[in-house]
C-alpha cells in the first residue's frame, strides 16, 4: 500500500516541476525518501486515528452483548400465604441469601423457631420498585401468619426478588452481567490491582516497571511465570483483539493501551475490565465479568461478597480453569490466600482480617444448587415463545428481561417427585421396568399460569424435552371429553350406559373391538361410574352414539389445537398428545369451561425496564360451566372410588382432588391428569423406546402425581354450585329420587329439570347395588 | 338401622360434612370417634383417626349467606368466626393491590393498573372484586371481548354473592354498550335486575 502510493506520488511531483533546475540524483533520492517517510508518518497517523476511533467507538458504544435474563416468579409474601419455613428457606437459598445469626445487610436472613428475619435486596420490577427492607416473618402450621417491618408495623404484602433462572446466549455463549464500579466491594478492584497490576494507577497503559519485574521474576524462575501486561493491556487484548498470539497483535496492543489511557480515566478502564474479564466455564456458557462470576461461584450478587470470596475471584483471573475452585479446591485455596497475603503486605487489610479470611472454606456453591440452568424444560417453553416474537440477536444481546411464572418451589417438588417415584418403580419391578422416563407439567388451574415443566427424570438435563416433544397416546385421559359431550347433549350423571362388548368394522376393513381393562363387561352402569372406573366398553358405546366427530369438536373446545381424525379409536385415547397439550385440555376443565392459554411469560422488558410485551390473563368461555360442574363430580369420583382412589392413602381426605388416569394400548404409557384448588398437574411415565410397562396409569403416573401433591400440600378443590344446577338424592342404579338415608342413595348434581321425576322409598329398592357414599353432598349442604 | 347410622357417621367423619346452609364452605371441627373399618374397595380415607379441624383454604368470598348479604363496599373479608383468619389476611394484600391499581388507573396508567390487578388475581383467584376491576380495566383499554370474558368469569366465581353478581352484570352492561352489542346490553340489564 505504502509503496504503491509512493510510486504513484513521485512521477506526479516531477511533472509538477516541469523545466526546473536539474537536481543531482542524490538530492532526488533524498527528496524521495523524505516524501516517502512523510507518507508513512501520515499513514501511521491515519492508522492511529483509525485505531483511536475504533477504541472510542467500542468503549463508548454498546460494549457487550448482554444475554436476555429470564426470571422466575417473585415470591409474594402476605399473611395467610401457604408457605412453610422450609419452603422459604429453599427460596432464599435459591436467591443466595446468607443464612446466619443476623440479618444485617441486604441478602441475609436469620432463622428462629417459627420465625425468620430477612433483609431483602429489593428489585426494580416493571410495575415499580420493591424496596430493600427488613422483614420479620412468623409462621404457624405451614402458613405465613404475620409480616412486620423494621418499625414493627404489620405489612400486607411484600415481594422478594425473582430468582434468575437462565439466559439466552449469543453464538459465542458469553454470559455476563454488568456492574458499576461503585457497586462492587471496594476491596475487589483493590485486590485486582494488587495481584494483577500493582502500578495500575500510575502507569500510562504500559508499565516498563512491570515488564522489568516480570522479566526478573521469569529469569529467576527459569521460565514464564509472570506476564508484564497491565490491566489496560489485558483489557485491550480481550476487548479489541483476537486471542491469537501474533506479533501484529502484540504490536497493536501497546499503542492501543496508551490511546485508551489518554481518553479514559483509570476508573472507567477498571470498570470495563471488571465486566470483561473471563472467569470460568459452565458447559458451553462462558462466564464473563465479576457480577456473573459472583453468581456462578457463590450464587449471590458481587456487592454481597465477603473478603475471602473477593480474594478468590481476584485470584481466578490468572487462570480460571487452572484455579477452578470446584475442580481444584486446593489450588484455588492457595491462590486465594496468596491474594490475601498481597493485600496484607500492601496494608489493605489487617492481620486479623487476613487470619480470619484465610481460614474460611471456599464456600463455592455446588453445581446442583445453581438456579441458572436448573430448569431447562421450562426455559425451553420460554425460548420457543420468545423466538416467535423476537429476533435471535435481540434476545442474546440487548439485555432484555423476561419475567416468567415459573415457581422454583413447584419445580423442585415436581423434579423430586418424578425422580423418587421412578427410582421406586424401577426397584419394585426390577427388570421389567428399566430405563423409565417421565415428564410433568404443573399449572395454576385458576389463572392458567405455567408453574413447572419437567422434561426428564433428571430435571437438570438439557436434552429431549418430553413435556413438549413426546407425543404419546393419551388413553383414557380423553374420556372426560366423551362424557362432557354426553352431558352437553342432555345425558345426566346417572344415565344408564351399556357396558357390553363392541365390535365395529372400520372403513379400512379392520375390526375395532375394545375391551375393558379386566376383560369383563359390566352390563348397565350409571354414567358417572363408567367414567370413574374407566370402562372402555361403555365409553365406546356412548362415543359412537354421540358421534366421533362431536367428541373431537369437544376436544377442540377444550383447547386441543391439532386436527384429530375422527376414528372410533379416538374415543379410547388413540390420540398422541404431549403432556403440555394435555395440561391445556385439563386446564379448561379445571377452570369451569373457561379456556385459558397456558402462560409461561408474564412480561418482557428492555434492559432499562420499559415494557416490550406483556401476556395478560386471557380467557374464553368454551363449555358451559354447569356442564363442567357435573363433569367435576365424576372426576372427583375417580379419586374417591374409581381408578385413582389410591391417592387418598397419602393425601388428606378433604382435598377433593379431581382427575383421570390414562393407560395406552399394551401399557406403553402411564398417565395421570388431575387438579386440586390451586394446582393442576399432568404426569406421563413411559419408556423412550416405547416398550410396554408393568403398570398402568394408576400404578405409575398417579404415584408421581400423588407424591408431587404431597410435597405441595395444595389447597383443596372447592367448587361453586352454578345457579342452574341442583343436587338431588338419587339411587343411580334405578335412576330414581330417593331419601338420603336409603341404601344406595347419593347426592348427585343435575342441570335443573334433568333430575329424575319418580321417587323410590328405602324398601322399594331392595337392591344394595351401588355403594352408599355420599361424600359429595358435603360440598353444598 | 343402627349399622347404617354408624356407617353414615363413618362416612361423615371421613369426608367432612354438611354445613348449615347450602352455600357454606366445608369448615368444620371433627371430633375423634372410634371408627370402624371402611368397606373394602369403596373409600380409602386419609385421616381415619381424625380429631383434626378441617379448614380448607378458600379465598374471599366465603359462602355463608351473611357475608354474601353484606355490601361489597364494606369488607370482603368474611366475618364468620368459623372461617380461618387466612381469608382476612390474604384479602388485606388483595385490598392493597386493588387500591394501588385504582390509583394507577386514575392517573391514566391502565397497563400498570392491570399489572397490579393480575397480582391480586394470583393471590385470590376466586375473589369477584378482582374480576370486576379487571373487566373495567380491559373495557377502558378498549378490549371489549376480554372485558366480557373476565366479567363472565367473575359472575361464575361470584356464585353465592348476589351483590357482586349485580355489579358484574352492570359492568357487562357498560362493556356491551361500549362494544355496541344492543341485545347483549338488554340481557345484562335483565340479569343485573335479578339481584
Amino acid at each position: 500500500m505504502t509503496k504503491k502510493r509512493a510510486k504513484r506520488g513521485s512521477p506526479r511531483t516531477t511533472t509538477r516541476n516541469p523545466g526546473g533546475k536539474k537536481r543531482s540524483w542524490r538530492s532526488a533520492i533524498f527528496i524521495f525518501f523524505a516524501k516517502l517517510s512523510l507518507v508513512v508518518i501520515a499513514i501511521s497517523a491515519a492508522g492511529l486515528v483509525y485505531l483511536d476511533a475504533q477504541i472510542r467507538e467500542k468503549f463508548e458504544g454498546k460494549r457487550w452483548a448482554i444475554p436476555a435474563k429470564v426470571y422466575a416468579r417473585p415470591l409474594e409474601l402476605y399473611p395467610g400465604l401457604h408457605l412453610s419455613q422450609a419452603a422459604l428457606k429453599v427460596e432464599l437459598q435459591g436467591l443466595g441469601y446468607k443464612l446466619g445469626s443476623r440479618a444485617s445487610r441486604p441478602g441475609s436472613a436469620t432463622w428462629g423457631n417459627g420465625r425468620a428475619d430477612l433483609y431483602t435486596r429489593g428489585f426494580d420490577f416493571p410495575e415499580g420498585v420493591e424496596p430493600s427492607q427488613r422483614l420479620s416473618l412468623q409462621f404457624q402450621q405451614g402458613q405465613l401468619s404475620s409480616i412486620r417491618n423494621e418499625s414493627g408495623r404489620s405489612v400486607a404484602l411484600a415481594r422478594l426478588e425473582p430468582i434468575l433462572i437462565g439466559g439466552i446466549y449469543p453464538g459465542d455463549h458469553e454470559d455476563r452481567e454488568l456492574v458499576r464500579l461503585q457497586d462492587v466491594p471496594k476491596l475487589l478492584p483493590t485486590a485486582l490491582v494488587a495481584v494483577e497490576d500493582r502500578d495500575f494507577y500510575s502507569h500510562i497503559g504500559i508499565s516498563f516497571k512491570g515488564i522489568a519485574r516480570a522479566m526478573w521474576v521469569n529469569i529467576r524462575a527459569g521460565g514464564f511465570v509472570q506476564g508484564g501486561s497491565t490491566l489496560t493491556q489485558q483489557l485491550i487484548k480481550n476487548f479489541y483483539l483476537t486471542s491469537e498470539r501474533t506479533l501484529a497483535r502484540k504490536l497493536l496492543e501497546i499503542p492501543m493501551s496508551v490511546l485508551l489511557e489518554l481518553h479514559y480515566s483509570k476508573d472507567e478502564i477498571l470498570e470495563a475490565y471488571l465486566n470483561e474479564v473471563y472467569l470460568g466455564q459452565d458447559g458451553a456458557r462462558a462466564i464473563h465479568g465479576f457480577a456473573q462470576g459472583s453468581l456462578f461461584y457463590f450464587g449471590r450478587p458481587v456487592s454481597e461478597l465477603d473478603l475471602h470470596q473477593i480474594a478468590l475471584l481476584a485470584g481466578l483471573v490468572k487462570g480460571p480453569s487452572y484455579y477452578d475452585p470446584r475442580r481444584h479446591p486446593e489450588r484455588a485455596t492457595d491462590r486465594r490466600n496468596l491474594v490475601l497475603k498481597l493485600l496484607l503486605d500492601q496494608a489493605y487489610i489487617t492481620d486479623d482480617e487476613y487470619q480470619i479470611a484465610s481460614k474460611q472454606p471456599l464456600e463455592v456453591i455446588s453445581g446442583s444448587s445453581r438456579q441458572k440452568g436448573a430448569y431447562p424444560a421450562y426455559l425451553d417453553v420460554v425460548k420457543r415463545q420468545l423466538r416467535t416474537e423476537y429476533r435471535e440477536e435481540d434476545l442474546s444481546s440487548e439485555g432484555i428481561r423476561v419475567f416468567t411464572a415459573l415457581d422454583p418451589l413447584v419445580q423442585k417438588h415436581g423434579a423430586d417427585a418424578l425422580a423418587t417415584q421412578l427410582d421406586g418403580l424401577e426397584k419394585r419391578y426390577t427388570k421389567r421396568a428399566t430405563d423409565l422416563q417421565g415428564s410433568l407439567v404443573v399449572t395454576d388451574p385458576q389463572t392458567g399460569e405455567l408453574l413447572a415443566v419437567v422434561g426428564d427424570r433428571n430435571a437438570r438435563f438439557d436434552g429431549f424435552n418430553r413435556a413438549l416433544d413426546a407425543y404419546r397416546p393419551i388413553g383414557s385421559l380423553v374420556k372426560p371429553a366423551v362424557y362432557l359431550t354426553a352431558l352437553e347433549r342432555g345425558y345426566t350423571l346417572i344415565s344408564p350406559l351399556d357396558d357390553s362388548p363392541v365390535s365395529l368394522k372400520q372403513p379400512n376393513g379392520s375390526v375395532w373391538q375394545p375391551e375393558n381393562f379386566d376383560g369383563k363387561a359390566n352390563g348397565q352402569v350409571p354414567l358417572y361410574e363408567a367414567l370413574s372406573h374407566s370402562y372402555n366398553l361403555a365409553t365406546a358405546h356412548l362415543g359412537l352414539d354421540l358421534g366421533v366427530e362431536t367428541v373431537t369438536r369437544t376436544l377442540a373446545k377444550l383447547g386441543v389445537e391439532k386436527e384429530i381424525p375422527p376414528y372410533p379409536s379416538v374415543l379410547l385415547g388413540a390420540v398422541p398428545l404431549s403432556p403440555l397439550e394435555v395440561a391445556q385440555m385439563y386446564q379448561t376443565i379445571a377452570a369451569n369451561g373457561f379456556r385459558m392459554p397456558l402462560r409461561a411469560i408474564r412480561r418482557v422488558t428492555d434492559a432499562q425496564g420499559s415494557e416490550l410485551s406483556r401476556y395478560p390473563f386471557q380467557l374464553e368461555q368454551s363449555v358451559p360451566p354447569d356442564t363442567v360442574h357435573l363433569l367435576h363430580y365424576a372426576l372427583q369420583a375417580v379419586a374417591r372410588e374409581g381408578t385413582a382412589r389410591s391417592l387418598y392413602q397419602k393425601l388428606p381426605g378433604n382435598l377433593n382432588a379431581a382427575g383421570k388416569t390414562g393407560t395406552s394400548d399394551q401399557q406403553r404409557d402411564s398417565w395421570f391428569a388431575g387438579f386440586t384448588g390451586n394446582r393442576l398437574a399432568v404426569v406421563w411415565v413411559g419408556k423412550d423406546n416405547n416398550q410396554p410397562l408393568p403398570f398402568t396409569g394408576s400404578g405409575g403416573a398417579l404415584r408421581v402425581w400423588t407424591d408431587l401433591m404431597e410435597r405441595e400440600s395444595p389447597e383443596p378443590y372447592l367448587t361453586l354450585k352454578p345457579e342452574n344446577v341442583d343436587y338431588f338424592w338419587v339411587n343411580p342404579d334405578q335412576q330414581m329420587l330417593t331419601d338420603p338415608e336409603c341404601s344406595g342413595a347419593r347426592s348427585v348434581p343435575f342441570i335443573r329439570g334433568t333430575e329424575p321425576k319418580d321417587s323410590l322409598g328405602c324398601f322399594g329398592s331392595g337392591t344394595g347395588g351401588a355403594n352408599p357414599l355420599n361424600w359429595f353432598r358435603r360440598w353444598f349442604r | 338401622m343402627k349399622k347404617q347410622l354408624a356407617f353414615l357417621s363413618v362416612l361423615v367423619g371421613l369426608t367432612g360434612c354438611a354445613g348449615p346452609s347450602p352455600y357454606v364452605t366445608p369448615v368444620e371441627s371433627r371430633t375423634a370417634e372410634p371408627v370402624p373399618p371402611a368397606p373394602a374397595g369403596t373409600l380409602i380415607p386419609a385421616e381415619t383417626s381424625s380429631g383434626v379441624s378441617v379448614s380448607p383454604v378458600y379465598e374471599v368470598p366465603s359462602f355463608s349467606l351473611d357475608s354474601a348479604q353484606r355490601s361489597p363496599a364494606q369488607s370482603t373479608a368474611p366475618q364468620n368466626p368459623s372461617l380461618p383468619n387466612i381469608d382476612q389476611s390474604s384479602s388485606a394484600a388483595v385490598v392493597a393491590l386493588l387500591g394501588e391499581a385504582r390509583q394507577a388507573a386514575s392517573s391514566g396508567d391502565l397497563a400498570g393498573a392491570e399489572s397490579q390487578v393480575e397480582r391480586a388475581l394470583r393471590i385470590s383467584p376466586r375473589d369477584p372484586q378482582v374480576y370486576l376491576q379487571l373487566a373495567a380495566l380491559k373495557r377502558q383499554q378498549g378490549e371489549y371481548l376480554q372485558a366480557e370474558q373476565v366479567a363472565l368469569r367473575g359472575v361464575s366465581v361470584a356464585a353465592a354473592l348476589p351483590d357482586y353478581k349485580r355489579l358484574l352484570w352492570l359492568e357487562l352492561v357498560k362493556i356491551r354498550t361500549a362494544a355496541g352489542d344492543r341485545a347483549g346490553v338488554q340481557e345484562a340489564q335483565a340479569e343485573a335486575a335479578r339481584y
